[in-house]
């Protein structure tokens, strides 16, 4: 399978990465390779299979929700504060500088 | 006794780069921490060692680079679980070792800040993402290390630099403050030269965490080792699959368990096809994800020369990464957008259903899975991957991707000489939570494997 442009560029898009030309003519080899791989997949029929797979039952904690009651317990992790609040570098100003 | 053994540390040479920070003054601060604890009668059962640890675990007030330009200057305000709990235990971090950026490779190559080299042949790689970890254990300089294991980055560094590396069940070791790769296969493993020490360490930093959402509470299974009852499985195609000499080294190995009454047969297993597409279709995707929020706002990498908003994620993130990592977010972008009606990433967590059901199925027949640790020969310092392209040169590490893809714990162990005068590792593998059963099972080896050769 052939990358085209257009999906290089939807790709590079989504991960917000530039590349080289020389970059994106290894990637078209890079993902020509992949597709080897990714057929394998596509061969295996189990589309009736459920997705939760039992792989993970006994890791995961109770989805249930906690009080957090210990701000300033998580203030003192912060950098810089502002009243009870975390005080973080500006991101969009005139300069793009804080 | 621990000053002495850190004034050597600090005197000598890292000709290994197996170090990217060295933190002489907190060492000190926290060996005096210490002694004046034991004043008032604290016990530490770690007391005495030194140890390194892997640069993409948080240490704080050191800094966390995960070997990467993007993170070149970040210093964690907390420590990570694993680091916490190896002080609280006594144990002085002399340093944060190399890595390959991310926790990406297998080489060392991708470190942004040196390539490190393995002390038993300066030529070779140490072997990756944990390379750094393993160099420093190995040339002597830590008594232990923590690397982590995403896809066997401390097992597969280990057994090329000749010591034991052990990846726990997946929730045994808490991975809060583990910089993530792949969330669902990341793990925080131990490095040594003994399963004696591997044990200590990982006896004091297992255990819940409740700041780590898949932190287990499951109890560990009460399994007592017996090499008269166990029963081993030995994969095939893997064997097949391995240099000559790797394999012989292997076979060996297996010699010793079957000497002293264990009964071992091969299988085949099913789904070894399906190993690397779902390992690096999980993998990829889940980096993707995790590596998006770096972008040099709030830390990390910033390119002075941005003009305007349109720039700030692009250009620090092109300047920020490196060539592989940009390659796995890519690939995990790709992965992520294919597949219709289902999507790839779908399949591939079905599929991964489907090889961890065999492999339950497995050890209901066995007690321990074994192959060997890497299937190929070290790569020299400048190879470049001796011919092998992208995916297939990880048809050498397809024996680490079970234990990932699962959840299981594994460990290498040092079992002889395999290609170029190179160590061969030894690969054992458990069902979950059976950990310290199948570090009984590598002291077992180790001892008895010395034994033989002592001619005991």
């Amino acid at each position: 399978m052939d990358i085209d442009d257009k999906t290089m560029d939807y790709i590079k898009k989504l991960s917000k990465i530039d590349v080289s030309e020389e970059e994106q003519g290894e990637m078209v080899d890079y993902f020509d390779e992949a597709q080897k791989y990714l057929n394998k997949l596509k061969e295996v029929h189990i589309d009736e299979m459920s997705l939760l797979a039992d792989i993970s039952d006994d890791i995961f904690r109770e989805d249930a929700p906690e009080d957090f009651d210990n701000k300033e317990a998580l203030l003192r992790e912060a950098h810089e504060k502002y009243g009870k609040y975390f005080s973080i570098p500006t991101v969009f100003d005139g300069d793009m500088k804080s | 006794m621990i000053e002495n053994k850190l004034n050597e540390f600090f005197n000598k040479k890292d000709e290994w780069n197996a170090f990217i920070t060295i933190c002489k003054d907190d060492a000190y601060a926290q060996a005096g921490k210490i002694e004046k604890k034991k004043l008032s009668g604290k016990e530490f059962p770690l007391e005495g060692m030194i140890a390194g640890v892997k640069d993409n675990i948080c240490t704080k007030g050191v800094r966390t680079t995960c070997g990467s330009r993007m993170l070149e200057n970040f210093v964690s305000p907390y420590d990570a679980t694993a680091v916490k709990r190896l002080k609280e235990s006594g144990a002085v971090i002399v340093g944060k070792t190399n890595m390959d950026e991310f926790a990406m490779g297998s080489t060392g190559r991708n470190s942004f800040f040196s390539q490190a080299k393995n002390p038993l042949n300066t030529n070779k790689t140490p072997g990756g993402s944990s390379g750094g970890s393993a160099a420093a254990v190995a040339s002597g300089l830590v008594d232990i290390a923590l690397g982590t294991d995403t896809g066997g980055s401390v097992r597969q560094p280990a057994a090329i630099c000749g010591i034991v590396g052990f990846k726990p069940t997946y929730g045994r070791i808490s991975r809060y403050g583990l910089i993530a790769y792949a969330s669902s296969f990341d793990t925080i493993g131990i490095m040594a030269k003994t399963t004696e020490q591997i044990k200590s360490v990982y006896k004091c930093i297992s255990g819940f965490d409740p700041k780590d959402s898949t932190s287990s509470k499951h109890p560990a299974k009460q399994k007592v080792f017996d090499t008269k009852a166990l029963k081993i499985g030995i994969d095939k195609k893997l064997m097949e699959e391995s240099e000559s000499e790797i394999r012989q080294a292997v076979e060996k190995g297996i010699g010793v368990f079957e000497k002293s009454g264990a009964e071992c047969e091969y299988f085949d297993f099913a789904y070894s096809e399906l190993l690397i597409p779902v390992y690096f279709v999980t993998a990829y995707s889940q980096a993707a994800s995790n590596l998006s929020r770096f972008d040099g706002l709030r830390y990390g990498f910033y390119d002075e020369s941005i003009k305007n908003s349109e720039e700030v994620y692009i250009k620090n993130r092109t300047a920020g990464f490196g060539k592989e990592v940009k390659r796995r977010i890519l690939a995990g972008n790709y992965f992520l957008t294919q597949g219709n009606p289902v999507s790839i990433y779908e399949k591939a967590q079905k599929c991964r259903k489907l090889i961890f059901s065999e492999y339950k199925k497995l050890f209901e027949k066995y007690d321990i899975i074994i192959s060997p640790t890497y299937l190929g020969k070290t790569e020299d310092l400048n190879d470049n991957g001796a011919g092998n392209k992208f995916f297939s040169k990880n048809k050498y590490e397809k024996s680490l991707m079970p234990a990932n893809i699962c959840g299981f714990p594994a460990v290498s162990v040092p079992c002889g000489m395999g290609c170029d005068n190179m160590p061969a590792g030894l690969h054992m593998m458990s069902e979950k939570f059976t950990d310290e059963f199948l570090l009984d099972a590598a002291d077992f080896y180790l001892k008895n494997k010395n034994a033989e050769k002592e001619g005991i």
